[in-house]
């Protein structure tokens, strides 16, 4: 179930959230000083929790379906939940893509 | 921060959505068992009530700020209230003086219960809505 739908695509944000890392981006003493890890390692996290959500909706669907759950807004809430997580990462993923053209467009 | 601490709102009024669901079926039951004179302990029915009590705090719902987390059902108790003794000598489970012992379910308290319970989901429903429009209006704030 984990790579149905969404969950497909947050595995290739993973890569690019990985390929950051390997790069050194967020790696600054200062980033390390203030939040105690990395920003890409902050990101990395964001993933697998937004992840663990879509995969949680999609067993809570399956066992409203089969009739594992017993409650309906059990299957609504983690299905809205996974929503807002996936809102939240792509915002994020946005605002890190904006500040990085920011940064390529700056006049040297 | 955890991602999860931001949905503690969320599942707060999960934990009361499901309270009142169990409410309801208890209500039900009531109702469906208005005139039940048998039950497997032997003897007439008796009302079932609910007791809620607050969530423990080491439930998954927990808020990260140590706000509270939510509510659960502690257990369904049983009216010990005597039953209704119905004058019916025709009835297989009349007593000697042809009185049947009918359960002590107040079909019209019943039917109050009933609403209140379903109001109560949806008080809960409307502070989930809440908990979520909150979430999403931080997120419009970046935009525009």
């Amino acid at each position: 179930m984990a790579t149905i739908g969404p969950a497909g695509a947050i595995g290739s944000i993973g890569q690019m959230s990985r390929a950051l890392e390997a790069a050194g981006v967020g790696g600054t003493h200062q980033a390390r000083e203030v939040g105690g890890s990395s920003f890409a390692q902050m990101l990395g996290g964001m993933i697998d929790t937004t992840n663990a959500q879509q995969v949680a909706a999609d067993r809570a669907i399956v066992g409203l379906a089969t009739g594992q759950v017993t409650d309906v807004h059990e299957a609504i809430i983690a299905a809205e939940k996974a929503r807002i997580s996936l809102e939240i990462l792509a915002e994020m993923r946005n605002k890190l893509v904006a500040s990085y053209q920011e940064i390529m467009r700056m006049q040297i | 921060m955890s991602i999860s601490s931001l949905f503690a709102g969320m599942d707060i009024s999960a934990t009361g959505l499901r309270a009142q669901r169990v409410r309801m079926d208890v209500v039900a039951n009531n109702i469906a068992n208005a005139n039940t004179t048998r039950t497997a302990t032997g003897g007439v029915y008796q009302r079932q009530r609910i007791v809620m009590q607050e969530a423990q705090a080491s439930s998954p719902a927990a808020g990260a700020t140590g706000t509270g987390s939510g509510v659960q059902v502690a257990s369904i108790e049983v009216d010990t209230t005597p039953p209704r003794m119905v004058y019916d000598p025709g009835h297989p489970d009349a007593d000697n003086g042809g009185y049947v012992a009918m359960p002590n379910v107040n079909i019209i308290s019943e039917m109050v219960d009933m609403i209140a319970a379903s109001r109560a989901y949806e008080a809960n429903a409307t502070a989930l809505a809440a908990a979520k429009d909150m979430i999403r209006s931080s997120l419009s704030i970046g935009k525009a």
